[in-house]
């Protein structure tokens, strides 16, 4: 927690609605058909076993591998995220903040412009550094490149390099507010009169989970972190079995009494329905296939 | 981020570790600035964390008593910080002993400072390097807060915290004792200490090293007992130091001659051994010693640097 949320950079300069999101996104778009007109062919095995293998062409207007409308390639990067966090044991506030920088430099730029492994690496490194938790920039491409040989570099400097163009597409605005402070807040709040709600470990836990999960979509981008908490606290107690009715009932009155824009809230509970019903289809293997050979392609 | 014709780098005024500082212009409005260029040291180990440090919290604070960063752009890989142009700070005019000032002077100073302090703090971040040399002045003679290197948030009560902060002289004696928690406190020790040092005109407490630091400051000022000051005995170094009486209120006015009653009384606030007991910055804003007469000086009418 530093500075105050309202007078923020991430409010006041890095905060989009769907509308400015996605005329953004639109941008980016064209500018992809345009440096990247064939598209990317693939060489597949044939599946049968037998045969030739085959060679298949994926226009670039096809939804994949754009992080706007790809939701594959948006789990596949938290994924990355959180492999690469979790062996070096890194505090999940960092590793928000990087998703939060990868996110917002995916705006600006394509996969298809830049090695996603690396970002990843970069977008970690940076956001350490930024919640006063460093890495040592040998030890994090060590672990990265333990996990991607093939796309990390051994060269650190490259990382470095990298981040300074991060630092450039980010336009040097780092603090980053996120919802877990708020969560923090909201149970809090609801613990006293006239609710006195205490919420449960497992509920805070699954809470937290959400959170987590809310970064693969866009609500970090168009929302304050208040919202997202308390959209996210509305799933779970939503999700209690039936006989829980007061306990809903008691947050229900909360929520209607806090003054939180209901209509972000529910926005941001429609981006995460719609979030999981996308990652019932998440097909990690295409989306790596993908990647693999665009960028082994390349090199 | 705008390229970097927009700015001139006209002449060299200074070289810290990590940074080369230069004065130009911005030329689209002909408004002095300074360029603070951040050494990125061939990508070694890519950017200094005082670099992202001082990006990261100047691009969220707006207020009259802290440094303007007016733009970053990037220009032959080097990153480069466009703050507003400050051309003199108080340890100057501290040293120019050509220079009087009143007691108005002094209070108007602090005021300003306190303000900037404040600010920082109800935004949840330590300046944690707070000496005259990092308090700019402007031409129209606000004083601005300025080198947030080392500045952090102020953690959560898990998180350890380095006592190796603050230059020697303008050290608490929490970071003194090697305290791993602290808060607010150890900026407000600081801004004691310059107080102490703008009525005398030297340094307060010049501590040769670390463990010199220790002697003086308790010498000057009391050893801490664990009356006033419970959790002092866990830190370890406490036992061995040795133990002054605390100066009486006859010997601070004998070395603070010009100084009025209320003025002491802020001044002790602000140097309470305890952290828990030390002022914050609210409390040193309401002092009767601002309330008092004589008013603080109109920052336009403060003393300036004699040109050369």
């Amino acid at each position: 927690m530093s500075a105050s949320y309202w007078e923020s950079t991430q409010r006041l300069k890095w905060q989009h609605t769907r509308e400015s999101l996605s005329a953004e996104r639109h941008q980016l778009w064209l500018l992809e058909c345009q440096l990247f007109p064939q598209g990317l062919t693939v060489t597949m095995e044939n599946t049968k076993g037998l045969g030739q293998p085959m060679t298949r062409t994926i226009p670039i207007t096809n939804f994949d591998m754009h992080y706007g409308k790809d939701y594959n390639l948006r789990i596949y990067c938290y994924f990355l995220i959180m492999k690469l966090g979790r062996r070096l044991n890194i505090r999940q506030y960092a590793l928000a903040t990087a998703h939060v920088y990868l996110s917002r430099f995916l705006l600006r730029a394509s996969v298809r412009e830049c090695n996603l492994y690396l970002l990843v690496t970069t977008c970690i490194y940076l956001a350490c550094k930024v919640e006063e938790c460093p890495q040592h920039i040998r030890s994090l491409v060590n672990e990265a490149r333990s996990l991607w040989p093939e796309f990390v570099p051994p060269d650190p400097t490259k990382v470095t390099e990298f981040e300074f163009y991060l630092l450039e597409e980010l336009q040097s605005y780092l603090v980053v507010h996120h919802p877990y402070r708020s969560m923090e807040q909201i149970v809090q709040a609801v613990r006293l009169e006239p609710y006195a709600l205490a919420l449960s470990a497992e509920d805070l836990q699954n809470t937290w989970s959400l959170i987590n999960d809310s970064f693969i979509t866009d609500v970090h981008l168009i929302y304050p972190p208040h919202v997202i908490a308390m959209a996210c606290f509305f799933v779970i107690v939503c999700l209690q079995k039936p006989q829980r009715v007061k306990y809903q009932e008691t947050f229900n009155r909360f929520m209607a009494e806090s003054q939180v824009d209901l209509a972000e809230v529910m926005n941001t509970i429609q981006d995460l329905i719609a979030l999981y019903d996308c990652w019932d289809k998440y097909n990690e293997p295409w989306i790596k296939f993908l990647l693999h050979s665009l960028y082994l392609r390349r090199s | 981020m705008i390229a970097q014709t927009e700015y001139s780098k006209e002449k060299k005024v200074g070289e810290g570790t990590y940074a080369v500082v230069y004065v130009g212009t911005k030329l689209s409005n002909e408004r002095r600035i300074a360029i603070k260029e951040i050494k990125t040291s061939g990508f070694k180990d890519g950017l200094d964390m005082s670099a992202i440090r001082e990006v990261k919290y100047l691009q969220e604070m707006q207020h009259v008593n802290v440094i303007e960063l007016v733009d970053v752009f990037m220009a032959q890989k080097n990153l480069n910080l466009v703050l507003e142009f400050l051309p003199a700070d108080l340890e100057m005019i501290i040293k120019d002993t050509s220079i009087l000032f009143t007691q108005a002077d002094i209070k108007s100073w602090l005021l300003m400072t306190l303000r900037g302090v404040h600010h920082c703090h109800r935004n949840f971040i330590l300046h944690r390097d707070l000496k005259p040399n990092n308090l700019l002045l402007a031409p129209d003679g606000q004083l601005k807060l300025a080198d947030f290197g080392l500045a952090r948030n102020m953690g959560s009560p898990q998180d350890f915290l380095t006592s190796n902060v603050v230059t020697r002289w303008y050290r608490a004696p929490e970071l003194l004792f090697g305290a791993r928690h602290y808060t607010g406190a150890v900026d407000i020790w600081s801004v004691g200490i310059i107080f102490a040092e703008l009525m005398l005109r030297i340094p307060y407490l010049p501590g040769k090293d670390d463990i010199d630091q220790i002697d003086v400051t308790f010498r000057a000022l009391g050893t801490p007992t664990d009356r006033d000051w419970p959790e002092i005995s866990t830190f370890g170094t406490y036992n061995k130091i040795q133990v002054y009486p605390p100066p009486s209120r006859e010997e601070l006015r004998r070395r603070f001659i010009a100084a009025t009653e209320n003025a002491l009384n802020l001044m002790c606030g602000m140097l309470t051994m305890n952290p828990h007991k030390r002022f914050d910055p609210t409390q040193c804003l309401t002092s009767e010693y601002f309330v008092e007469l004589p008013e603080p000086t109109t920052p336009s009418e403060l003393p300036k640097l004699t040109p050369k």
